[in-house]
């Protein structure tokens, strides 16, 4: 079937059976390299997206569930998280970077519920995004200062 | 820290296997469901027979008897007959379509005749054993004898008699082991991390029959190895697939894949007996390991003689017995994991080290302090070493560091500390790749740049290399470049065993006078006058009696016409003894660590953890404390959490579900002290970041649960069952 959306800010659409994974098609049929497949699962968090301004792991959704929806991936984000992006890179909060959209999906579904969000929430909406390099060290620290 | 952060928070960063040709086919791998099986037969014609498949090869399109590895070279590209562990490799395939190539795969037809399962490297290792590879099941054995053991464990005020197993713990990098190969005419093209290019070009070499200036290998960046992809993975299958298809190959694991098929840290086997004087001085020390490597040798050898090597830790033992064993079982494959052997024995030895110190009622620190080792050597098995004056000033730092509110002792909760202090060899044992090729050049482009094969995995390694050569150039970021990590360039050795920071740094150092002549002869070709009249400064060259704010000739305008480059050699510092592989060069931690134990549970959260590394000053200060912080999670899940547990050969897990990863939640926070100054004769100056921490937290860990139980732990991780069954035999 088709389903149309709209990604990272203009109209998409995909052909594919409903209960399709999103994050392959994203990757594939849009060329969106942030959207990584690294479990399959739901575990890892290297797949999130934003949809409708929650960030969802696109490894579990199906493409079904995504029509009309308002999807973005880290790739689209960048300006937004503009603040965030700054603030990792002077902690030095990323090492390799294969977790590093996944992350920057996450964190800016806080950035974007408002000012109300305190860093420890931010922090407990991270236990979805496994970071095998850096002992989360700089994140925190990056959080403290956007989010502190 | 890692450059280009920006680019990797937005996806726009590209790993070597995003990418492929236009028209490239996907690679698959049929994997053995079995751990120990004869193939009696395997017929790939209905899976060619397939269309849209465009290769299908199996061990008939490898060498016979081909196989690789790093010393032992024992395990076979596609099974040949025999299947060693779950997930090995039997046939691949190259086909239009992941649909197509998962038909064919179906269409491959395998007949295995199953074999009972060899599982206990103990069992493994006795007479009536059935033997795996031909020249039995003992990998590798390791052996070393200072003393009467024996008579001095007797003549002893004090003794501890303790046993260790610890984790199958699995590398979890997020990028999945894959790669593209691209066949051309007479040549190929591989991309796909590794930490040693050229190792990879002259095994492929050797199967393929291609010579290796054909074969040209890119192995940066890496999202993430921590040794995992240090051996080769997909490379082999890849070049195969590739060249027998004369189509570009991209081929990217699952993660069932990886978690079945991937190398993992040697489960070890530890039991010891130590004593010690009634005044706290240490006697003997007999240390028995048995470690698992799986089906293949890969670097299980290096493991057990590091691992060995580290287990009289640091410290002065005036008799010493060190027995290792390495056996070849069905349970996948063991290999090269940060921490490299070592943060097994060294969490076996620091408990101990506890335990005696508390029978003979010293301070645990002051009871280290009282027994380290002679800076000037010799070293752990007797061998000449680069004296680390550093020891003792660790000791110093650790009894000074403030006490830390535990936290919430209660009830529920009860507290506990512990701290290690630890030696780790750098760079390979006697006679391993240690040297180090390289080049510094000046590019059209105006930049001064570094051209090594060691690769960036997000240690850093790019981001300190610039940085020295910022400082050695006295130039801006923008006039310094890098190439790096692939065969094109001179071989610089293996990106391991916490080298690569410290020799790309040194490969820049040692250059950096003669280029800096190279640079002013050039000038002075240029613009007359004298080399020694012009020195470099940021954006080009400057007379030196004269410096204005510009460059008198910028380094484009300098590098027209002109070939300003410089080799450089680093010599590898041997050390021989008797045929025992150890270090010359050692690095020192020291670590401590907070827990609290609950009491209703039996699960241990860490609540704090100090690192105190003697590296030397930092050159990127953020990239080294990353550095630290990451291997302290990799220990807190090595104590804690992380086992893969093996049951017939077969894993409990099949991906990331019941495998726990330490979260941002299960990370306390990580402060880092460095040990800034090493001893004014030290040849090297600065010592690599990458193992160090992890290799002091995990013994710190251990001994805090030690701590809280009164005894210390038989197994890790710590398994909240049997924490529970202490607390309720204490009662
Ligand atoms: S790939 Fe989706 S959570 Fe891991
Ligand atoms: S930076 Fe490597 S996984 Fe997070």
């Amino acid at each position: 079937m088709r389903i149309s959306f709209t990604l990272n800010g203009r109209p998409a659409a995909l052909e594919a059976e409903p209960f399709e994974r999103l994050a392959p098609l994203l990757s594939s049929n849009f060329d969106l390299k942030s959207v990584r497949t690294a479990c399959g699962i739901g575990r890892c968090g290297a797949c999130m997206v934003l949809v409708d301004g929650k960030a969802v792991n696109a490894c579990l959704l199906i493409a079904g569930k995504v029509e009309g929806a308002e999807i973005f991936t880290a790739e689209g984000l960048e300006a937004v998280a503009a603040p965030l992006i700054a603030a990792l890179e002077a902690h030095g909060a990323i090492q390799c970077g294969y977790c590093a959209p996944g992350l920057l999906v996450s964190l800016a579904a806080s950035l974007l519920a408002g000012d109300r969000v305190r860093a420890e929430d931010v922090e407990a909406t991270l236990t979805g995004n496994l970071c095998r390099c850096t002992g989360y060290a700089g994140i925190r620290a990056a959080i403290a200062d956007v989010f502190g | 820290m890692s450059l280009r952060v920006a680019e990797k928070l937005s996806g726009r960063f590209r790993y070597l296997a995003d990418d492929a040709p236009k028209g490239a086919l996907v690679g698959l791998v049929l994997r053995s469901a079995h751990p120990h099986a004869r193939i009696s037969r395997l017929d790939t014609r209905a899976a060619e027979a397939v269309p849209g498949v465009h290769a299908v090869v199996t061990t008939a399109d490898v060498p016979a008897g081909f196989r690789f590895g790093l010393r032992l070279k024992d395990q076979p590209v596609l099974a040949d007959g025999v299947v060693r562990h779950l997930g090995e490799a039997v046939a691949a395939v190259a086909a239009e379509t992941m649909e197509i190539a998962a038909a064919a795969l179906a269409a491959i037809d395998v007949d295995y005749e199953i074999l009972p399962p060899v599982t206990d490297p103990h069992v493994a290792l006795g007479k009536e054993a059935v033997a795996l590879h031909d020249g039995g099941n003992l990998c590798h054995a390791f052996d070393y004898l200072k003393g009467d053991v024996a008579v001095a464990l007797e003549a002893s005020a004090h003794t501890v008699d303790l046993s260790l197993d610890t984790p199958r713990q699995m590398h979890v990098a997020l990028e999945l082991e894959g790669g593209v190969a691209i066949p051309g005419e007479g040549d190929l093209v591989l991309r796909a991390p590794a930490h040693d290019p050229h190792h990879v070009r002259h095994v492929l070499s050797e199967l393929t029959g291609l010579e290796e200036e054909n074969i040209h290998v890119v192995g940066s960046p890496i999202g993430g190895s921590y040794g995992g992809k240090e051996d080769l993975h997909v490379q082999p299958v890849l070049a195969l697939l590739g060249l027998k298809a004369r189509r570009p190959v991209r081929l990217v694991l699952s993660r069932p894949e990886a978690v079945a098929a991937g190398i993992k840290r040697h489960p070890f086997s530890i039991r010891l007996r130590a004593g010690c004087n009634a005044d706290g001085r240490l006697t003997a020390l007999d240390f028995d390991a048995v470690a698992d490597t799986g089906a293949y040798a890969s670097h299980g050898p290096e493991v057990l003689e590091t691992a060995m090597e580290c287990a009289p830790g640091a410290y002065d033992w005036p008799s010493v017995r060190l027995a290792g064993r390495l056996a070849y079982t069905n349970n996948g494959i063991s290999g090269a994991f940060r921490g490299f052997g070592a943060v097994q024995t060294q969490s076996a030895l620091e408990l101990a080290i506890d335990a005696l110190a508390d029978k003979a009622g010293v301070d645990r620190i002051a009871f280290r302090r009282l027994n380290l080792a002679a800076a000037e050597g010799p070293g752990p098995l007797g061998q000449t070493m680069v004296p680390m004056l550093e020891l003792e000033p660790l000791g110093e730092a650790l009894a000074a560091l403030p006490a830390v509110p535990v936290g919430r002792p209660d009830e529920r909760f009860v507290a506990g500390t512990g701290v290690a202090l630890i030696r780790k060899g750098e760079g390979f044992g006697g006679g391993g790749p240690n040297g180090a090729l390289g080049r510094l050049a000046l590019g059209f482009d105006g930049r001064i740049r570094l051209e090594t094969s060691l690769t960036e995995m997000g240690q850093g390694l790019e981001a300190a290399a610039l940085a020295a050569l910022r400082q050695a150039f006295g130039v801006d970021g923008r006039d310094v470049g890098l190439r790096i990590g692939e065969t094109a360039v001179g071989n610089s050795g293996p990106t391991s065993a916490s080298r690569g920071t410290q020799i790309a740094v040194r490969l820049v150092r040692k250059g950096a006078e003669t280029m800096r002549q190279a640079l002013g002869a050039a000038a002075a070709r240029k613009l007359g006058g004298a080399a020694e009249d012009y020195i470099s400064g940021p954006g080009g060259m400057f007379r030196a009696d004269d410096r204005r704010n510009r460059p008198d000739i910028g380094f484009a305008a300098l590098a027209e016409g002109e070939d300003i480059a410089v080799d450089v050699e680093i010599e590898p510092i041997e050390t021989h003894l008797d045929g025992l592989a150890c270090h010359t060069l050692f690095t020192a931690c020291a670590a401590r660590a907070f827990i609290l134990v609950d009491r209703w549970t039996g699960r241990i959260t860490c609540t704090g953890i100090d690192v105190l590394p003697a590296c030397g000053m930092p050159l990127v200060p953020a990239a080294f404390d990353g550095q630290m912080a990451g291997g302290a999670a990799q220990a807190l899940g090595f104590c804690l959490t992380e086992d893969l547990l093996a049951t017939d050969g077969s894993f409990a897990a099949r991906n990331l579900d019941g495998y726990f990863v330490p979260t941002i939640a299960d990370m306390p926070p990580v402060r880092i002290h460095p040990l800034v100054e090493l001893d004014a004769r030290d040849p090297v100056g600065l010592r690599g970041a990458g193992e160090i921490g992890l290799n002091a937290v995990a013994p710190a860990i251990a001994c805090a649960v030690r701590d809280v139980l009164g005894i210390p732990p038989l197994r890790l991780p710590v398994d909240p069952d049997w924490v529970l069954d202490v607390l309720e035999a204490r009662r």
